[in-house]
């Protein structure tokens, strides 16, 4: 299990807040993502950088439900491997821009 | 043959005459098919056959009073009468056959049925062909003609069912002698009715030769006998069929109580097969398998002395006590020593029991084994094939006894193959298998099935022929090494229990293996024990091209496989929480199979660790 850790890091792209997620979002990692990146971002529109991404599991979609329930505008990049397929499974890869 | 006594010239009559007989025949055969099944008390059937065999004789009295004005038809001079008495029998018989035996026919049965309607008519036709010979020396004489049908007629029916019972079916019919007394008042009633009606036509022949009267009295005996050999057949027949329906229950439900192996196929790490065929319609012979604990599986296969029912009694008791000795925690010895005293105790019959008895540890591959005088199996370890030699005691059920086990460590694909003395001593005029053959079965086969199915058969090619003196039990395990662990069903657990997981998967599959292992797990930590915390058993197997994951808790069922993907085509936004992990699972899994058995949730999901997969990506 290689980048136990979620992290996180913020930029801006027209208008909007890109995301940029690394290693795993999952079970353990998606509570901190709720709390840290919906606290900043509710309402706002944003894009989710997931290049870094290693792991998504149904947890850290959940987040992203959550994200969206707070009124922002979800985008989702740069998915790759796992993570990409786990979105398309679920249906999210039409927040795949 | 009877034609010659019928007038030519009223065809009408004659075939009403041959209706009336039919049905009368018919309906003799009904009642005695159902008065030889109990379907009516006996006094009933006695009114019966009062009426069946006195009606006939109404017309023919009737007739030879002249109430028919000068009708002279030899029809009704008597001899008519018998010789279609006695060319009807075979439909009497095969009528009582066929309601006796309608709905239930056996094949061993219809056996038996089809060899007593051959016998009646194939004496039907020698007697007949007799007749026509004799026929020719006493030119039209119907009276010498008619002794002499009835006399071959019963001779040769007594003699050919004689010789056609088989051995079984005469058993039968002397132990049912008893059983079939009941039904005797009625036959000999109908002997003495058939005796009588002869003896009417006698003396309305009006003939009293001394050669008539021996004839005469010869005909009404052999009647008797012939009557009495079918009835005695009969019931033998019908207290064959129900010891042959009772056994064939009892087979079923033995059978259906000696499992195959398949019911241990959830425990992973050993894949059992087995067959047990009995010589008989119910063995001596039995196998068992059992998890003793979720990572401990209690192999026996034994052979009770003797055959049949009392083996197949004792058979019961051995297999339950040795299982229940085994499940009870004590150590492997002590269990057997214990099931052994238990098995001695109230046994007046002195039956004894030869068994192999195994309990492997799939975590460690730690066989302990006791041989209580039974043939030792062939093990098959890391490729060498030798026989599991060790745990030597006597056999069970005759004298106290205090077992010590040998051990042994499996490692993966090691195969053990256990059997009965029927295998290696099956007879073929006299050779036996033997046990030459046997360790070529196990040489380069890793499926148990295969093992089982190829000794099986081989056996099987070899007795070709030779009835089945033994029953033949197989037994083959086949070790799969598995890794298995044990974690509380706590959310905060997830992590080691997805990098334990992961650490068993290679780089390809292992992000899938533990998102599976990720969502599944939290499933169980957080619906399977709502009252409290329990445990999750993780196991990972690996056979084939296959690699799967077993999740085995004791919790609440839940059968995943069953859950639909409620949130398929919601808009996200329109989604309800959760749902989505099982819906990853049984997408991103090749195959996903849950059970539920006593109280455990067993789920397995298995993916191809071959190439060939390049997943669909939509």
């Amino acid at each position: 299990m290689s980048d136990d850790v979620l992290s996180i890091g913020y930029g801006e792209r027209d208008g909007s807040t890109v995301v940029e997620l690394r290693g795993r979002l999952d079970s353990e990692t998606s509570p901190r993502f709720q709390n840290e990146v919906v606290g900043r971002c509710a309402g706002k529109d944003v894009i989710l950088d997931m290049a870094g991404l290693k792991y998504i599991s149904s947890a850290g979609l959940r987040a992203i439900l959550v994200l969206r329930k707070s009124g922002s505008k979800v985008r989702v990049e740069n998915a790759t491997g796992l993570v990409k397929e786990v979105l398309e499974i679920s249906d999210f890869d039409t927040l795949m821009g | 043959m009877f034609i010659p006594y019928l007038e030519p010239d009223d065809i009408t009559f004659e075939i009403l005459w041959i209706l009336f007989y039919l049905i009368q025949m018919a309906f003799t055969g009904f009642l005695m098919g159902r008065v030889l099944e109990r379907r009516y008390p006996v006094p009933i059937a006695i009114g019966g056959w009062v009426v069946i065999v006195g009606v006939p004789l109404i017309p023919a009295i009737l007739t030879m009073s002249g109430v028919f004005g000068d009708l002279d038809y030899n029809l009704f001079d008597g001899s008519a009468l018998v010789s279609i008495n006695m060319l009807f029998m075979p439909l009497t018989i095969a009528v009582a056959a066929f309601t006796l035996y309608k709905g239930e026919v056996r094949s061993r049965l219809t056996v038996s049925l089809i060899d007593y309607v051959a016998v009646i008519v194939g004496s039907s036709m020698i007697s007949l062909g007799v007749v026509e010979l004799i026929d020719s020396y006493f030119a039209g004489n119907t009276y010498v003609d008619l002794m002499m049908c009835a006399v071959a007629f019963g001779a040769i029916t007594v003699l050919l069912m004689e010789n056609r019972m088989n051995d079984e079916l005469r058993r039968f019919v002397r132990e049912s002698r008893g059983y079939a007394g009941s039904y005797m008042t009625a036959t000999v009633f109908m002997a003495i009715c058939i005796t009588g009606c002869l003896m009417l036509w006698l003396f309305e022949q009006g003939s009293g030769s001394g050669l008539t009267s021996v004839i005469c009295i010869m005909t009404a005996a052999t009647f008797v006998v012939m009557i009495r050999v079918m009835f005695i057949g009969i019931s033998g027949v019908i207290s064959y069929a129900r010891k042959d329906a009772e056994l064939e229950t009892a087979r079923s439900l033995q059978q259906s109580i000696i499992p195959d192996g398949r019911s241990m196929d959830w425990m992973k790490g050993v894949s059992i097969r087995s067959v047990m065929e009995p010589a008989r319609e119910i063995a001596g012979d039995f196998c068992d398998f059992f998890p003793i604990t979720d990572r401990r599986v209690g192999i026996v296969v034994a052979d009770v002395s003797g055959k049949g029912i009392p083996a197949a009694l004792y058979m019961m008791r051995c297999k339950s006590t040795i299982k229940d000795r085994m499940m009870s925690g004590a150590a492997l010895e002590d269990a057997v020593t214990s099931a052994n005293s238990s098995l001695s105790e109230d046994n007046p019959t002195c039956m004894f029991v030869t068994a192999f008895i195994g309990s492997l540890d799939l975590d460690t591959g730690e066989l302990e084994y006791v041989n209580a005088g039974h043939v030792p199996p062939f093990v098959r370890l890391s490729g060498d094939i030798t026989r599991l030699d060790g745990g030597r005691g006597p056999m069970m059920g005759f004298m106290d006894h205090r077992y010590t086990s040998s051990k042994t460590t499996l490692s993966d694909g090691d195969v053990i193959l256990a059997y009965t003395d029927g295998v290696n001593e099956a007879d073929h005029g006299g050779c036996f298998y033997g046990e030459d053959r046997i360790p070529g079965m196990i040489s380069d086969d890793n499926d148990a099935g295969a093992i089982v199915d190829s000794l099986h058969s081989d056996v099987r090619m070899f007795m070709e022929g030779s009835e089945a003196t033994d029953d033949v039990t197989i037994v083959a395990a086949v070790f799969r090494k598995t890794e298995s662990k044990v974690f509380e069903a706590r959310r905060e657990l997830c992590p080691d229990a997805v990098s334990w997981v992961s650490e068993r998967f290679d780089p390809v599959l292992s992000m899938k293996a533990e998102l599976v292992t990720e969502e599944l797990f939290l499933n169980i930590a957080d619906n399977a024990y709502p009252n409290g915390d329990g445990d999750v058993r993780i196991t990972v197997a690996r056979s084939g091209g296959n690699i799967s994951i077993s999740f085995i808790d004791s919790g609440v069922m839940f059968d995943p496989t069953a859950v639909s993907n409620r949130n398929d085509g919601v808009p996200l936004d329109e989604r309800e929480p959760g749902g989505e992990g099982i819906h990853l699972v049984s997408v991103m899994a090749d195959s996903m199979s849950y059970e539920r058995r006593g109280d455990r949730n067993m789920l397995t999901v298995s993916f191809k660790t071959e190439k060939e997969e390049d997943r669909d990506v939509r």
